[in-house]
């Protein structure tokens, strides 16, 4: 079964995410910053990871520019995760390098469309 | 005659009456006429008097001729007398003779007598006939006498001679009294002749008199009727030199004086008609002047010469300290020169020469604008030539404008920085909101999923309530973002083709249950071959859902009706009506503003936030429609929405026009040449400038007019634009000034073409070049190659050492050099010695000549004008600032300078990013994609 990686700073929010992730199958592993989703992103080798945006350390824009730039890393499909819905915000994700784009609070059916859409590409 | 002083008034009226009346007779004659009247007048009294007088002279001479024969026959009848005497004599001789010469002597005697009597028979016959018998008596006795004598018988002699003798003195006697009758006749003659010469005489005087009268009369008439209407012709031309346009010119009749009065009251209306003209002129004249003295401008005329003809005392209450030279005469130069002298404007730092010489040249670009600073004033100056040289200026003291306007910039400022402090606040809020949110719903979802596994059953309900309860905030908070998106101008919008069948199934499907739980039914009124429209449909759908919702929230029991049409114009019109409590005229004004149910109490009772229906007015409004809505109490409401079909502004939808009609090679191919746009309305025009363009192997895009150049510009983004300024509806000029005011077209070269060539306006308003029609080929090649080329390098002037390493290393990045100067005047020297560079990044706070100063002295000069000049700083600039800078791009210093740098360098050197790449570019900045 897939592995993802789930970057979230809010432990509810990682928590809920992850056990509904569970449930649908999937392997899950977290992060809860932006450098140690980078470094997850080399030493986990995830099929797919959730990325939210606001993140301490490094935010998630960064985040994913390193995860694209980094050898072993630059295949991993990222979908971008924000509460943010100001003008601009799925274009600065995806300038960044982010796959995809989903706002918060999650649709689950919605989710799992895009992640089974990416994993399925990839 | 008239004027003797003894006579009344009437009596002159009268003579004045009846001599005008003679005038006005005569004046129909010509003056010629008169004189040949008045000279054959006279000169026929000369010839009545001369032959009266030759009449009387003849009979005279006749009378003097008659009493010269009377005389002669005086002298007769004293010969007859003479002669009788001497047959008398001889007879008595003979008798006492008896002598025979006696007797031939009285017989001679009697010869002699009858000689004279046959003479005096002509004239008294009856007389001589009564002495020849008388004498014959006699010289019968005589004879008798004799032979009596002869026979002495002298008695008887004696007796016969006695008896002779008798009859002698009866002759006498007769001689006497024809003698004294003849005297008497010739008395006569001569006294008839005095009378007929004295008669005569005085006939000739009395003739003479009257002819002389008469002659005097006439010549003084004709003179008189020459000499009064000259003499007030004379009158009148004196008037009329003298000025006097309202004297009298004499009537004028039909002869020479008539003419020439007739001639002279045409001389005189005329010099009435341009005492009118002058009059009118002159009034005009003061019009004008006090139209200018009144208008709150200053005003000055310059004439051909550049002299001060007319100005108005606002004029000089701008340059009090010009008072002694502003007046006519004086030229601009003098003014000039004064003004700079004197120290009354602020030069800025230029110095006077170049301040002057810049000033001098703004003059000569007809129909611009300039400000100035005037000691403590801001004066605005507009120059216009006019027709037939000349300038007119007009100096606006905009002082307490400039000063309005900067705090009008200010208070925008200030309320753009609440503003957006605002949209951060409701972005931040939304998130801190969203977060929390995300775990009641996700954690509801997954107790539910729990307790459906766990057998829990009848936690489910509750659990959804949970779940819809936050669903409901989520919703919430959505409007309100989106309120405040749409507030702040970030609320984009994707144009896209929107099947309308599916789109209102769609709604139907999702708002059904809503509908239901009210009690209510739905009808969707379609044509089946509705079709499509390119709108956003995200939005659309929003639009009818929130408009549906409201509907539903407010019927019970009743029936809502969802109805859509294509209209006119490529408008698609959709009606949802309900059969709802409807709506009294105040709630209807209230209706579409924010937080604003039709009344405070239903929000208690139907609750919502009261935003969707303002939400969905903006969205309307952000589609190019509107939305509307009709409703009385209790007789349900409509709420109508009209948005345009956008797929008409695509210029596919024109086959000849946008895209080449040429056979084109692959599209990449194409998108890599240089393409220029050609604007302009006239067909034939249009073709010829593409014919040669493409020759010259430039793609070119047509368009017709205005609105769609603007349309195809910012969707092709092309390298040049050749723009016709004679269009109807958009003209060139605004066409130029929408694209100048966009940022992400102002650098694109726009040539004016244009049958009346304005340069310097064309150029002050930011085109690359202005030509005439029609354009030479040549010309326009070598000028687009002039503006398109983008060989040399990337000049960046800029005094901080961090962001030149930073913007530096971007432009090599990109593969282009850069040459770096570190203040404006070193720019300058760089311009001066170095072909045009591609580009121009320009700081605008710098040390010695900062960014401005640079760029007034770069604006002026026509061979820089197409290198495209963007400016960074780190200032928030104010909007004079920014009209300072004209139609510049303008990115500010921060986070995300590399890339707009890289975006403004790779669309000045014609290498334009990818569509994508322009829309995030766009969207960075503040501007809205559409």
């Amino acid at each position: 079964m897939a592995k993802i990686l789930l970057v979230e700073d809010n432990e509810m929010n990682r928590d809920m995410l992850s056990r509904r992730l569970l449930r649908k199958g999937y392997e899950v592993v977290m992060a809860v910053d932006g450098e140690q989703a980078v470094a997850m992103a080399q030493s986990e080798k995830p099929d797919l990871i959730l990325m939210d945006m606001s993140l301490p350390v490094i935010d998630g824009w960064e985040a994913t520019r390193r995860v694209k730039e980094a050898q072993g890393s630059s295949h991993i499909p990222i979908i971008a995760l924000t509460a943010h819905a100001m003008a601009g915000d799925r274009e600065r994700a995806l300038d960044a390098g982010c796959d995809d784009y989903d706002t918060k609070p999650i649709e689950m059916p919605r989710l799992l469309e895009k992640i089974d859409a990416l994993l399925a590409r990839a | 005659m008239c004027s003797g002083s003894i006579w009344t008034q009437g009596q002159t009226v009268g003579c004045r009456a009846r001599g005008e009346v003679s005038r006005v007779m005569l004046s129909r004659l010509t003056i010629r006429a008169r004189l040949v009247v008045l000279s054959g007048a006279l000169l026929c009294m000369l010839i009545a008097t001369n032959l009266y007088l030759i009449r009387t002279l003849a009979k005279n001479s006749t009378a003097v001729a008659a009493e010269t024969e009377l005389s002669g026959i005086i002298e007769s009848a004293n010969g007859a007398r003479i002669a009788f005497g001497e047959m008398r004599y001889w007879l008595t001789d003979l008798a006492v003779s008896l002598l025979t010469p006696s007797e031939r002597s009285a017989a001679a005697a009697r010869s002699r007598m009858n000689g004279y009597l046959d003479q005096l028979a002509l004239r008294k016959p009856k007389l001589v006939a009564e002495i020849r018998s008388e004498r014959d008596e006699f010289e019968k006795s005589a004879n008798d006498a004799v032979e009596q004598y002869t026979n002495d018988k002298r008695v008887i002699g004696n007796s016969l001679l006695a008896q002779a003798r008798h009859h002698s003195v009866k002759v006498d006697e007769l001689l006497t009294s024809l003698i004294d009758e003849l005297r008497g006749d010739l008395a006569a003659e001569r006294d008839g002749i005095i009378n007929d010469v004295t008669a005569a005489t005085n006939r000739t005087l009395i003739a003479d008199f009257f002819i002389l009268a008469l002659g005097f009369a006439l010549t003084f008439v004709i003179l008189r009727s020459i000499a009064v209407p000259l003499h007030r012709l004379v009158g009148a031309i004196d008037g009329l030199s003298a000025g006097d346009l309202s004297v009298a010119i004499p009537s004028a009749g039909s002869d020479e004086i008539g003419a020439m009065a007739r001639t002279l009251a045409l001389f005189r209306d005329s010099l009435r008609e341009r005492d009118r003209f002058a009059a009118e002129a002159e009034a005009q004249r003061k019009t004008v002047a006090a139209a200018i003295a009144t208008i709150s401008e200053g005003f000055v005329l310059y004439d051909s010469d550049d002299r001060i003809v007319l100005f108005n005392d606002q004029f000089r209450a701008i340059y009090p300290g010009l008072a002694d030279i502003i007046q006519p005469g004086t030229t601009f130069g003098e003014v000039l020169e004064a003004v700079v002298s004197r120290s009354l404007v602020d030069l800025g730092s230029q110095s006077p020469q170049d301040w002057m010489a810049e000033r001098l040249a703004r003059r000569e670009h007809s129909g611009g604008f300039a400000e100035y600073r005037y000691g403590g004033r801001y004066v605005r100056i507009s120059e216009r030539r006019i027709q037939g040289g000349g300038t007119v200026a007009v100096y606006s003291d905009i002082t307490e404008l400039r000063r309005h306007n900067l705090e009008l910039e200010e208070a925008r400022e200030l309320s753009e920085v609440a503003n957006r402090t605002k949209s951060q606040f409701l972005a931040n809020m939304s998130h801190e909101l969203r977060t929390p949110l995300n775990a009641i719903i996700g954690y509801s979802e997954i107790l539910q999923e729990d307790a459906a596994e766990g057998g829990q059953d009848q936690l489910v309900p509750d659990l959804k309530k949970i779940e819809s309860a936050g669903r409901h905030l989520l919703g919430l908070i959505n409007d309100i973002l989106d309120l405040s998106k749409v507030e702040a101008g970030k609320m984009e919008v994707f144009l896209e083709e929107v099947d309308l069948a599916s789109l209102l199934e769609e709604v139907a499907t999702i708002i059904r249950p809503l509908v239901a739980k009210s009690g209510n039914a739905l009808e969707l009124v379609v044509a089946k071959d509705i079709g499509s429209m390119r709108t956003d449909r995200t939005k659309l759908k929003q639009c009818l859902l929130n408009v549906l919702s409201n509907a539903s929230k407010f019927t019970q029991n009743g029936k809502l009706t969802l109805a859509i049409e294509h209209t006119g114009r490529a408008m698609v019109r959709m009606m949802v009506s309900d059969t709802g409590i409807g709506m009294s005229t105040e709630q209807l004004a209230r209706l579409f503003q924010a937080f604003s149910q039709a009344d405070a109490s239903t929000t208690k009772k139907y609750g919502g936030t009261g935003l969707g229906l303002a939400i969905t007015r903006h969205f309307c409004q952000l589609l190019g429609g509107d939305i509307s809505v009709a409703s009385r109490v209790g007789e349900g409401s409509t709420f109508t929405i009209t948005i345009p079909d956008q797929t008409a502004a695509l210029p596919r939808s024109e086959p000849s026009i946008g895209l080449p009609a040429e056979p084109t090679t692959n599209p990449q191919e194409e998108s890599d040449r240089i393409t220029v746009l050609v604007v302009d309305d006239d067909a034939a025009s249009r073709d010829l400038l593409t014919t040669s363009l493409r020759r010259e192997g430039y793609h070119t895009v047509q368009a017709r007019g205005g609105d769609e150049a603007l349309e195809l510009a910012l969707k092709l983004r092309p390298d040049a634009i050749t723009l016709d300024v004679l269009m109807p509806k958009t003209d060139g000029w605004a066409v130029l000034g929408a694209l100048k005011a966009n940022p992400a077209l102002c650098d694109i070269p726009v040539i004016m073409v244009t049958v009346a060539p304005d340069r310097g306006i064309g150029l002050s308003l930011g085109a690359a070049e202005v030509m005439t029609k029609p354009v030479d080929r040549a010309e326009l090649t070598s000028l687009l190659r002039h503006l398109l080329s983008r060989d040399g390098p990337i000049l960046l002037v800029e005094d901080d050492l961090a962001t030149r390493d930073t913007v530096r290393s971007t432009i090599e990045k990109m593969g282009l050099t850069v040459a770096e100067v570190t203040n404006g005047r070193l720019a300058l020297s760089w311009l001066a010695e170095n072909p045009a560079p591609a580009l121009i990044l320009l700081d605008l706070m710098m040390p010695e000549m900062d960014g401005f100063e640079f760029l007034d002295t770069f604006n002026s000069r026509a061979d820089w004008r197409h290198v495209p000049v963007v400016v960074i700083t780190a200032k928030q600039l104010t909007e004079a600032e920014r009209g300072l800078l004209a139609v510049r791009t303008v990115i500010q210093k921060g986070d995300s300078i590399d890339r707009d740098i890289a975006a403004a360098i790779a669309k000045a050197v014609g290498r334009r990013p990818a569509p994508a790449d322009i829309e995030m570019s766009s969207s960075s900045d503040d501007g809205m994609v559409v």
